[in-house]
């Protein structure tokens, strides 16, 4: 009988200190509108919903281990169930975000079934698939405004402040939801399927229906950002629903933070917008390349994230040597 | 080590949540401080360089000259600028930034009708006066807005001089294929170029869209080729332009009149397609050949202007330049008219000023749309830009029909 070893507290949802520190973070963030700046507002808006964003990647990516290239297809699908509701008639933000869930689930199910059965290289190019039709799905709906976009109801005068708050718990709910599905059979299975698939079949777990479980709820998470960001904006049309920034800037943000982590998107999030910020203000017309290069920087010295950096046991040396990079 | 590399990541959270918004300090009390999000980067990035062009020809100009006399008071003027990358998004976010962290006092528009359309509705929640030239979609003006005022012509009639020189020619063309790209500006160039011919016996052969900031449109050229049209039109930006007329060349389509709503005029198009460029026509804004004197405060014809923009940029202004130049001057023009800086009298100076300019005539209709000055039609001859209609303004006889690929 070869005893199993029981799995390191945090090796599945990352340092718990760290995790603490998001949340209290996150509190901070509740803050912001008090400074009566819209443009504060706008600018940690979008942190946060690139990080709800990078959570709903982080469940299928990093702790199933199937890389989507695809799921701003859920943050479109989000933003254009505010824009229908508005249309007929409802602005109000919680059956904006309700719709964007339910659709959001039965779509990934519905999709997820087939490709999902695919591996590797084959099921990234099938995400993007995904979300190159639904743009030009989206393109051609005329119910949805075709490609000149649908407008959607703005509430109030103080909207500015509302959509703040609905972002911001979005991001609470997906953070507090990574770390309980992490910590339960779920996640294990998730982690399971990622280490090795064929072994997590071998011991019960039925691949299908987990990665279909994983995909669907990052579907929902993604979808929520989305569903918040339409009725914020006011606006949406193809090109801003599948914005190429929301599929990629999610995804870098995981990978920067920590993939399979409960805290790692929000971090990458935090960290990447913030220097995109910083670079977009001092450099007019160079920050693009200087962006560009932190991200190649962080793929070399990073591939596993700040979490694995934070959990690291053995220092400098045991980072180096794990580096491929080194390893001509 | 990794009590190092702990605090090293508490700090950075820290700084990452906290020190983002660096708060600048105001442009000092002798300053007018115009803020601008232009695209320096993106799909748009040449004509987002144009604009910069056109605004610093006027700053400079303005403060080589003493600066802007304002009452009793003269201040110098500064632009504040920001790369919107080509976003409609990114420039709401740099709109918000110019106001609430760089204090600007008014708004210079982005490049590009899908930008302007984001940073009007900032515009008009902050109050702050914008003036732009370069977002001729009719949809950000048919917003109710009272803050933004377009100095240029509206969409619609980009292409809509092109066919009103056509039908104009011998033998007269009968067909028409244009192509768009999907986005608010060209569509609405389309319409206006579609609803023109049918009104005017033009049998429209090919109408349709294709994604913007596409970057293969064969299928289109084939559609085109197919339906064999007398005159091929595209609704779209320099890129689009470029691409269809490689396209058209690729795939020999011949017809008698080829023109695009933006990229004859830009000097990236002659230098891109070299003699594939000659013979195209382009629907524009102003150009050289335009006639207008302006009232002093600036130069006074397009010649003085050009000359004077060639020296400082090493290349003749096209309409993107003169256009833009012509949004500060709406500025300089109703700053002075109100004799101050409070943004409620500019707004109002700017909805009732009405002046000639090297430009043309600058003066809003009350959606803020300047529908009163009239558009160009550009061909290329010889490598150059010259003015082929109206008859009146012309410096060149349009060539007509245009040869064949491969003999120009």
């Amino acid at each position: 009988m070869v005893a199993v070893p029981k799995p390191r507290r945090g090796a599945i949802t990352g340092k718990r200190w760290v995790f603490l520190v998001s949340l209290g973070l996150m509190a901070g963030l509740l803050f912001v509108p008090a400074g009566h700046s819209d443009y504060l507002n706008l600018t940690f808006r979008n942190i946060l919903m690139y990080a709800a964003m990078s959570y709903g990647w982080n469940l299928i990516g990093g702790y199933t281990g199937y890389i989507s290239f695809g799921n701003v297809a859920f943050f479109g699908i989000g933003a254009y169930c505010s824009a229908v509701l508005s249309k007929a008639g409802v602005d109000n933000l919680f059956a904006d975000v309700g719709l964007a869930l339910i659709v959001n689930a039965l779509f990934a199910v519905a999709v997820g079934l087939p490709i999902l059965r695919l591996r590797g290289h084959y099921f990234g190019i099938a995400t993007l698939g995904v979300a190159l039709g639904l743009t030009d799905l989206a393109s051609n709906l005329d119910f949805l405004g075709g490609s000149g976009g649908a407008s959607i109801k703005q509430i109030g005068e103080a909207h500015f402040t509302t959509y703040y708050y609905a972002m911001w718990a979005v991001t609470l709910a997906c953070m507090i939801a990574t770390f309980f599905i992490a910590r339960s059979k779920l996640g294990y299975a998730f982690v399971a399927i990622r280490e090795n698939e064929e072994a997590a079949q071998v011991l019960g777990i039925s691949p299908t229906r987990y990665k279909v479980t994983a995909w669907a709820i990052g579907a929902m998470m993604g979808g929520a950002a989305g569903a918040v960001f339409g009725a914020a904006n006011g606006f949406i049309d193809p090109p801003t629903a599948f914005a190429v920034d929301n599929n990629v800037f999610p995804i870098a943000m995981a990978i920067l933070g920590g993939m399979g982590t409960a805290s790692g998107p929000f971090i990458g999030a935090l960290l990447l917008s913030g220097a995109n910020e910083l670079l977009q203000q001092h450099f007019l017309k160079l920050h693009a390349l200087f962006f560009g290069g932190i991200i190649v920087l962080m793929i070399l010295f990073l591939p596993r994230g700040l979490m694995y950096l934070v959990g690291l046991r053995g220092g400098m040396r045991r980072w180096l040597s794990d580096l491929a990079v080194f390893r001509v | 080590m990794i009590r190092t590399i702990r605090l090293f990541l508490a700090a950075a959270l820290v700084f990452a949540a906290f020190g983002v918004p660096v708060t600048q300090a105001r442009a000092a009390g002798d300053t007018i401080v115009f803020g601008s999000a232009v695209s320096l980067t993106g799909s748009l990035t040449k004509e987002g360089h144009l604009t910069q062009e056109g605004y610093d020809f006027w700053k400079d100009y303005t403060n080589a000259h003493g600066g802007l006399k304002v009452g009793a008071k003269t201040y110098k003027v500064d632009i504040k600028y920001y790369d919107d990358e080509s976003k409609p998004n990114t420039a709401q976010t740099l709109a918000e930034r110019l106001i609430d962290q760089d204090k600007v006092d008014f708004l210079l528009g982005p490049y590009g009708s899908g930008t302007a359309f984001t940073v009007a509705g900032v515009a008009e929640r902050k109050k702050i006066p914008m003036v732009e030239g370069n977002g001729a979609a009719e949809k950000i003006f048919n917003q109710g807005y009272k803050y933004t005022f377009g100095v240029l012509s509206p969409a619609k009639k980009y292409l809509q001089r092109v066919l009103e020189m056509a039908v104009n020619q011998k033998p007269r063309p009968q067909t028409l294929a244009i192509s768009a790209s999907s986005d608010a500006f060209s569509l609405e160039v389309q319409d206006g170029a579609v609803t023109w011919a049918q009104q005017h016996g033009l049998k429209v052969v090919y109408a349709n869209k294709y994604p913007d900031g596409a970057t293969d449109v064969s299928s289109v050229i084939s559609a085109i080729k197919a339906a064999n049209p007398d005159i091929i039109l595209n609704a779209g930006h320099l890129q689009d332009a470029i691409l269809v007329n490689k396209g058209l060349k690729e795939q020999n389509v011949q017809a008698k009149i080829i023109g695009y709503s933006v990229g004859p005029d830009t000097p990236d198009f002659v230098g891109t397609l070299g003699k594939d460029s000659e013979d195209i026509v382009g629907g524009a804004q102003w150009s050289e050949a335009v006639g207008y004197r302006g009232i002093p405060g600036f130069y006074r014809t397009a010649k003085e202007y050009a000359d004077a923009f060639d020296k400082q940029f090493h290349h003749r202004p096209d309409y993107h330049d003169a256009e833009s130049t012509a949004a500060c001057l709406a500025f300089q023009y109703a700053i002075q008219k109100a004799g101050s800086l409070d943004r409620e009298k500019v707004r109002d100076a700017l909805a009732s000023l009405s002046i000639t300019t090297f430009f043309g005539l600058i003066k809003f209709d009350n959606r803020g749309l300047n529908v009163y000055k009239p558009m160009v039609v550009n061909q290329i001859q010889n490598g150059k830009l010259v003015t082929v209609f109206p008859a009146e303004i012309a410096n060149a006889k349009l060539r007509y029909p245009i040869p064949v690929w491969g003999k120009r």
